[in-house]
């Protein structure tokens, strides 16, 4: 053990006199300059106020924009009891019509065409009445599926699932079909076979019945028999009880929403009409108090009732679906939890800092740690970037200059010579992470001051702690460092491999840059197998867009099961290194 | 007799197929200087790779100090100084700071060791500067320097004076001698150029083709040579010439073409010679034999491809 400290000692010494360090150092020093110019976090956590200095003013802003935030929280409540009283009702119509279409088409309408004369003379006054009835019936059935999709499928959230794709085969279908429907004064120059033609024209291009098929089977959205009458019964017996579930607590608001638009308007009909600072601020913070709690009421109804219908799919799956585009899984329960803790905790969001996020304020105001994590995340790419090539060239890059053979004869293992590089590259990176991290926390608090809020963090969705921001900034440093080991251990694999520095290089930092900004952009089932998309471990504590390249969409998976991948490959990757290196000829 | 510091015991090493080390066996002793012959690809490298564990050994073992070096690598190679055809340094640090670096890995603490071996080496004047702007004269005697550094028992030098120029070998030889014989460092080195080997070492192992064909020390090897006599005189009835020689002188002679070959010391010989010339023999030339290396190098080795040994 000790010779392997002894190694890494000697190689770390080794490593900071290297021309590419002073390199390095020169790109982390102006990156954190350009870092600080382009800094220009957006308000993410927004406090609800007005900027009016007279209580009349903001009153009166109010009156309108408070009737329109309950509206909406009532428009919540309508969708789902729209979503009760109408469960199936839009997919009975919509099914139902296209079936009796498809019927119509198949038997009376087919048999009306085939029953004027075949001859090439223009039809007979009754034959043109027949027909002009026949494709006015079939015209009027499919318009009135096509405007029943367009007003109660689309942009709807009903409860069967119809996806995107398969949404708009249907549609065009129609259209085409309406298209393609001669219209009465067409009729008047048609002769008995010209219908025909069309008639087949029509049968043989539009297969109704196997649309007919799939309409009939789509799959819908159940919400579980015992979850659906504790929906009606919370929502029809009105009763104020607590409950476990999220939904069972929100729909009991009303009380506690009208205490707070009471405190606002009782505080305003003791101060019409005032300019006096602490007095509009007072003011302010009870409108800030009211819109929270809405909000807090708005999501935890929502959110609650959308994981009931769609929390067994994949996030895949959903984004396909019309109207579920942005959702994922892990965001819906992150919400979730955290609305629930405001409301049972009567605090409210804007108290609590966010988790940091990229170029993002984590409060109402930019603080020091904003800037930090800012430039951690860029900082630490360059220097990620520049260990890989340290990985590569401390083993593969020594043996083809030849340089290693000095080394592998002295009392050295080769297991130990591996170990003490390895480590070595990983104090490099500790040492630039952690000079980074303190010049970075020293430059925001030399800018924007440090903040005494505490931040709120949701782990893996559902578990919330508050905490002091620079835990959270420890917790992202961690999270770094199990990457940094893992991409050490990548890079060394590849060399040994390969057995060329540069190219080795080349391919750990391809995959190293590539992973960064594809994680998260996709959710499919089988990308999580790649190891390298399991880590960036700090996304189980934040929100999605918070990494610099990437969108972070949190796979529906657990820290856990991310942390133990990542971990266990990078123990693969390490021991097949080992195995290359331990065996190999150090010639040239 | 001095202690075993190398003890090579069966070593083979296959690649593959190929068997380019088969069945090597010597030793070398404390203080001692051994040669290790052989034409390029004889197995020299790669018996010497096995030694210092730069490459894994196929079958048999090496003992330095006793310690197995397939079993106790650490142990075996504590007191082991190397240098492996060009030494490489880190061309970014000094020669000084190259040294640093080692002499931590060895766990060296001392300061003045440092100093010590480059004063032998005689770079203390250079010593500070980039390895990248060394000759490769200065390039080997760091690489010298590097292996004494551990204040070694047993050195290990594969064709360490290549790129030397005349100047620079005959120091590298005198260093090396000032080693063994004051300090008494077992060296083992490997070199195909025969005549410096003839000039430096107390042992000579000749290689070829991965076998060992002849192991013996310097003195030996001169010893059979003049053995088959050490004087010679060149002339045109060398058998006649013979015979009289054996009657009259009582020497043993032998016969090598035109030549007639005994030993004797010079008095004799020019009695001989005029000797001869009285009886009407042309004598075309007389002088010592030249007991190269070369020449028994030569003779092991096609003897070796042939199947007989020397004598």
């Amino acid at each position: 053990m000790k010779k392997i400290f002894r190694m890494a000692n000697a190689e770390l010494s080794k490593i900071f006199m290297r021309p590419s360090m002073f390199v390095l150092t020169g790109i982390l020093v102006l990156a954190l300059v350009f870092s600080f110019f382009f800094f220009s976090p957006e308000n993410v956590n927004t406090k609800y106020t007005y900027s009016l200095t007279n209580t009349t003013s903001i009153f009166t802003t109010f009156e309108p924009e408070y009737k329109d935030l309950e509206y909406q929280l009532i428009s919540e409540k309508k969708d789902i009891d729209t979503y009760l009283a109408d469960t199936g009702n839009v997919y009975e119509n919509f099914s139902s019509k296209f079936h009796s279409l498809k019927l119509y088409f198949d038997g009376e309408f087919t048999t009306t065409v085939f029953s004027i004369a075949e001859n090439d003379s223009y039809l007979s006054p009754s034959d043109y009445n027949k027909c002009k009835n026949a494709f006015e019936t079939l015209s009027a059935s499919t318009e009135n599926i096509i405007d029943y999709m367009v007003n109660n499928i689309k942009d709807k959230k009903i409860n069967f699932i119809i996806t995107e794709s398969f949404y708009n085969e249907v549609y065009h279908t129609l259209v085409h079909f309406y298209d393609n429907l001669p219209s009465n004064s067409d009729l008047e120059g048609f002769s008995a076979s010209m219908v025909i033609d069309r008639y087949n024209t029509l049968k043989n291009n539009y297969d109704l019945t196997s649309l007919d098929y799939q309409i009939c089977h789509l799959e819908k959205i159940n919400i579980d028999d015992n979850d659906l009458s504790d929906l009606i019964k919370n929502y029809y017996s009105n009763n104020i009880q607590e409950s476990n579930s999220g939904l069972g607590v929100a729909y009991n608001h009303t009380n506690k929403l009208k205490e707070l638009y009471d405190n606002v308007i009782n505080y305003y009909n003791e101060n019409v009409d005032t300019t006096k600072e602490e007095i509009v601020a007072e003011l302010n913070e009870r409108v800030a108090k009211y819109y929270d709690y809405i909000q807090i009421c708005k999501t935890l109804l929502s959110n609650n009732f959308e994981l009931l219908r769609i929390g067994n799919k994949t996030d895949d799956q959903i984004s396909t679906y019309i109207g579920f585009s942005n959702t994922t899984i892990y965001n819906l329960k992150k919400e979730i939890t955290t609305s629930k803790y405001f409301y049972e905790n009567n605090t409210f969001g804007y108290e609590y800092l966010t988790a940091f996020n990229f170029n993002k304020n984590s409060g109402t105001e930019t603080n020091a740690y904003d800037f930090c994590f800012y430039s951690m995340q860029i900082l630490s790419l360059f220097i990620i970037v520049f260990v890989i090539f340290f990985a590569t060239s401390a083993l593969c890059g020594e043996q083809s200059s030849g340089t290693l053979k000095m080394t592998a004869t002295r009392p050295f293992t080769r297991n130990k010579i591996f170990s003490g590089k390895f480590l070595a590259c990983f104090n490099v990176a500790l040492i630039l992470l952690s000079v980074s991290l303190v010049s970075s926390l020293a430059i925001g608090f030399a800018f924007y001051g440090f903040t005494f809020q505490k931040v709120l963090i949701v782990m893996n969705a559902d578990t919330l702690f508050i905490t002091n921001p620079i835990i959270v900034l420890l917790i992202y440093f961690a999270s770094i460092l199990v990457d940094v080991i893992f991409y050490i251990a990548l890079a060394i694999f590849v060399s040994m491999i390969f057995k060329n520095t540069t190219i080795s290089t080349g391919i750990s930092n391809a995959i190293y840059l590539t992973s960064t900004v594809l994680l998260g952009t996709i959710s499919n089932s089988w990308i999580r197998f790649i190891p390298s998309l399991n880590l960036q471990l700090y996304k189980f504590f934040t929100n999605s867009n918070s990494g610099m390249l990437s969108f972070s969409v949190v796979p529906n998976t657990s820290l856990l099961t991310c942390g133990i991948f990542a971990i266990v490959f990078t123990i693969v990757l390490d021991i097949f290194a080992r195995l290359l290196f331990t065996h190999r000829s150090l010639d040239k | 007799m001095a202690n075993i510091v190398l003890d090579i015991r069966n070593l083979t090493k296959k690649f593959g197929e190929r068997v380019a080390v088969n069945n090597v066996s010597f030793v070398v002793r404390e203080g001692e200087i051994f040669g290790f012959l052989g034409a390029n690809g004889a197995g020299k490298s790669t018996t010497i790779k096995m030694i210092t564990g730069l490459t894994t050994i196929t079958s048999g073992d090496i003992f330095i100090d006793g310690n197995s070096v397939k079993y106790k690598f650490e142990k075996a190679m504590e007191k082991v100084g190397t240098i492996v055809e060009i030494p490489e340094f880190y061309n970014y640090l000094t020669g000084y700071q190259n040294l640093k670096y080692l002499a931590k890995l060895s766990n060296i603490t001392d300061k003045n060791q440092i100093d010590k071996v480059v004063s032998i080496v005689g770079l203390s004047n250079r010593i500070h500067e980039k390895v990248g702007k060394y000759s490769l004269g200065m390039k080997q005697r760091l690489g010298v320097a590097q292996a004494l550094l551990n204040n070694p028992k047993l050195l290990i030098l594969d064709e360490p004076t290549n790129g030397l120029d005349a100047n620079g070998i005959r120091e590298f030889r005198l260093l090396l001698k000032d080693l063994a014989h004051k300090e008494r460092i077992a060296i083992l080195i490997s070199s195909h150029i025969l005549g410096e080997m003839q000039n430096l070492c107390d042992t000579i192992g000749i290689i070829d083709n991965g076998v060992l064909l002849e192991t013996n020390s310097m003195n030996s090897i001169k010893q059979n040579i003049t053995e088959n006599g050490s004087q010679f005189i060149k002339c045109n009835a060398p058998n006649y010439a013979g015979k009289i020689i054996e009657q009259d002188y009582k020497i043993p002679v032998k016969i090598c073409n035109n030549k007639v070959l005994f030993t004797t010391d010079e008095n004799t010989i020019a009695r001989i010679i005029i000797d001869l010339t009285k009886k009407n023999i042309a004598v075309f030339g007389a002088g010592e034999v030249d007991a190269s290396l070369e020449d028994i190098f030569l003779t092991v080795v096609n003897e070796g491809k042939s199947g007989t040994g020397i004598n």
